[in-house]
């Protein structure tokens, strides 16, 4: 076994739960979770930047994010092209409110998808890695304050673009 | 309307945030990539089912063949061993005036191929393709001549293709060889594997692997080599290499070597009487952005409008043969598109380049069709300050860095900008027609499926400063949310006049007829511009958009103002 094998088996052990709860999240489905966390292994398996990255998490992660929303715009397109609204994987029955919950969480995930990766990803990392701002400076290479001002900027926008989708 | 608020979306995160996924599942799936990362083995996911007819098949085989074989004819430069065993079989390798050695290829999707390649360091190269046993085809690279040259069995000459001194240099640097091969072996901290006998000879091998492992051809691979332990001569070579995520293997076996045998002068030549044409007259295609370009319009071309979803090549070549057979079925190639098969893959080299030079590339094809003028297709970064980017309908254009371009601006000024400003600033930097349908739908909103008679900013200003005062009330007086939704809507009308003023003061003469046309006038023409010598585009009075030539829009006018 390599050296590179190696790293990427260990950096599973550490961290493929909490990659595989963050894919479950942003796909919402475990099935669909384990399948991008198998695919995203194989790329860090292969990947020099993963090789060389100083914060393994933190290139997993956004390998990750950009797994599932690439997923989440593939799936949109699929199902539109044949006139079908909602994957299946919100099909499961349930309470109405439940439901209502389903689909508020399947819209906003589907509008993630269609922001600028970097908005995306401090949102993602922000509200569903539950990072402070300090850290996810960290993680993208930028200023606190300018964390702070992206994300309220990605939240405005995204209350703009849930305000059109609901409106439509 | 339902209005969306902040607690709201902080509510959607919380549903999200809820979701976590079993931990005997998450168990599960750990062991599982953990056993395939251990043996390296990953599933093949959706088989490609085509089948190539004619010659393609023989010539995709030719190109993985041709990977090692240019290498090999032409390479020179000294390698350097630690290995001592190893570092003789290098040496002999590179001291053999001629190889002969038979090549199989298993790739997923393709019929398996047979090559036997013959070369000599004096006369050039020979392969001969197999199919089912029976010898096809035969591609000769003379070694005083920059081209191939594909003849079939029957003597039909297929193809000659020519390249540059330079396209050969770069061919030799990408492409690796068998040496090459042995010197990433032992590089990659090869294996040693038991000896064995092979056609009664005594080998001994090693094994490595490592996507360095077939000269970057795959994303992961593992080779194994064996050479006689008694004349130090490789005997026989595998690579099983992954790409495509996996998608896609591919087995290679090289054997039956024979080396510095006497090779005649007359096996490299491809006897061609001077009289006879070949089918296709082919030049290499140049790895760079006007290939890159032809390559997207050839696929598009192909496709109906589509681009491929990625720039990978694996993915270009899986999406294009489909693509192919769909169209034509097992029907032939014809042969003036041969040429524009290597502007494919040109482009997807090209773009490989790109995203190894960290350029921070963006491509669009899953979305972004040859209709769509106005959209980014492909960027890149040329430079700190400017981006090249090719839109849906292929033309090219250098940006600049607009964010960039503010700071400057504002850092040679000495004016300050407020943070929630500066998204209106950077929108009219970036005026385009989105800017006029978004602001057009709010004029639809506002005056109830018609639009105003004029966009002239001052007047529709006015108009609308009426209009929302009457829908929302005075902006002083009402609540935030309100304020700010109003001042949305301005902004959107605003934009949309300011993208018309554009049109009209680069002389792209739009036209408006707003006063005539309304929502439910689907097909007829709202307003259209110029957006080259022979094309115009239309957006149509139910907000579609499209772009036609100069008589197609006489047409539509003409029904238009019926």
């Amino acid at each position: 076994m390599d050296e590179q094998q190696q790293k990427v088996l260990d950096f599973l052990d550490v961290s493929g739960a909490r990659l595989h709860t963050l894919l479950t999240r942003l796909t919402l489905s475990e099935e669909t979770a384990a399948d991008l966390l198998q695919d995203l292994f194989l790329r860090l398996l292969n990947a020099r930047g993963f090789e060389k990255a100083q914060d393994s998490y933190a290139y997993a992660c956004r390998a990750a994010m950009n797994l599932a929303f690439e997923h989440r715009r593939k799936m949109k397109i699929r199902f539109r092209s044949l006139g079908d609204e909602d994957p299946p994987e919100n099909k499961a029955p349930g309470p109405a409110e439940k439901m209502i919950q389903a689909e508020e969480a399947k819209q906003l995930l589907d509008i993630l998808s269609e922001m600028k990766p970097l908005e995306r990803e401090v949102l993602v990392l922000r509200f569903l890695e539950q990072e402070s701002y300090e850290r996810i400076a960290g993680r993208i290479g930028k200023k606190e304050p300018h964390i702070r001002s992206l994300c309220s900027k990605a939240i405005a926008r995204l209350r703009a673009l849930l305000t059109k989708e609901n409106k439509l | 309307m339902i209005h969306i608020s902040e607690e709201n979306i902080q509510n959607r995160f919380d549903t999200i945030l809820c979701l976590r996924p079993g931990a005997e599942s998450t168990a599960a799936v750990i062991e599982r990539i953990r056993q395939q990362i251990q043996n390296q083995r990953f599933p093949m996911g959706q088989k490609r089912f085509f089948i190539i007819a004619g010659i393609f098949r023989y010539a995709i085989a030719a190109a993985i063949v041709i990977g090692f074989y240019v290498g090999f004819a032409y390479f020179g430069r000294p390698i350097t061993m630690t290995s001592t065993a190893w570092a003789k079989v290098v040496k002999k390798v590179e001291q053999a005036k001629t190889v002969q050695f038979r090549l199989w290829v298993k790739m997923t999707g393709m019929p398996d191929a047979e090559i036997r390649v013959y070369d000599s360091s004096e006369y050039g190269s020979r392969l001969d393709l197999y199919v089912e046993g029976k010898n096809t085809i035969k591609i000769y690279g003379p070694a005083d001549k920059n081209e191939f040259v594909m003849v079939a069995s029957d003597g039909q000459v297929l193809s000659r293709t020519t390249f540059t001194d330079d396209q050969r240099q770069q061919m030799i640097q990408r492409q690796k060889d068998p040496r090459e091969f042995v010197k990433l072996f032992l590089e990659g901290n090869p294996k040693k594997l038991s000896g064995k006998t092979i056609n009664g000879v005594e080998t001994e091998g090693l094994e490595v692997t490592s996507p360095k492992v077939g000269g970057g051809m795959f994303e992961n691979a593992t080779g194994r080599i064996w050479a006689d332990v008694s004349t130090q001569f490789p005997v026989r070579m595998e690579i099983d290499g992954i790409s495509d995520g996996g998608r896609i293997q591919t087995n290679i076996v090289m054997d039956q070597f024979v080396w510095d045998a006497p090779l005649d002068a007359g096996e490299f030549e491809p006897n061609i009487p001077t009289a006879v044409q070949p089918a296709t007259e082919m030049k290499m295609a140049d790895i760079d952005e006007k290939s890159l370009i032809e390559g997207l319009r050839f696929f598009a071309e192909q496709s109906g409008g589509k681009y491929p979803s990625s720039l990978a090549s694996m993915t270009i070549d899986a999406e294009f043969w489909q693509i192919r057979k769909d169209k034509y079925g097992n029907k032939s190639f014809a042969a003036q598109d041969m040429e524009k098969l290597s502007f494919l893959t040109a482009a997807g080299q090209f773009y490989q380049g790109l995203v190894e030079k960290d350029c921070a590339v963006e491509y669009h094809g899953d979305t972004v069709t040859a209709k769509d003028s106005d959209k980014e297709l492909l960027r890149w970064k040329i430079s700190d300050d400017e981006f090249r980017v090719i839109y849906g309908d292929l033309q090219v254009d250098t940006v600049a860095d607009k964010n960039k371009l503010l700071d400057i601006s504002l850092a040679l000024s000495g004016k300050k900008l407020e943070p929630d400003k500066r998204g209106l600033v950077m929108r009219m930097f970036s005026l385009s027609e989105k800017d006029l349908i978004r602001g057009l739908g709010v004029w639809l909103v506002l005056l109830e499926g018609h639009y105003p008679d004029t966009l002239e900013l001052k007047i529709a200003l006015k108009q609308a400063d009426s209009l929302l005062n009457k829908k929302y009330g005075s902006l002083t007086q009402t609540d935030k949310e309100t304020k700010r939704l109003a001042e949305a809507k301005a902004s959107d009308i605003f934009f949309a006049g300011a993208f018309y003023e554009k049109l009209v003061r680069e002389k792209k003469e739009p036209v408006y007829y707003g006063d005539k046309i309304t929502v439910t006038d689907s097909g007829r023409v709202l307003i259209r511009w110029k957006i080259s010598k022979e094309n115009y585009r239309v957006i149509f009075g139910n907000l579609d958009s499209k772009s036609v030539t100069a008589e197609e829009l006489a047409e539509l006018e003409k029904q238009s103002l019926k």
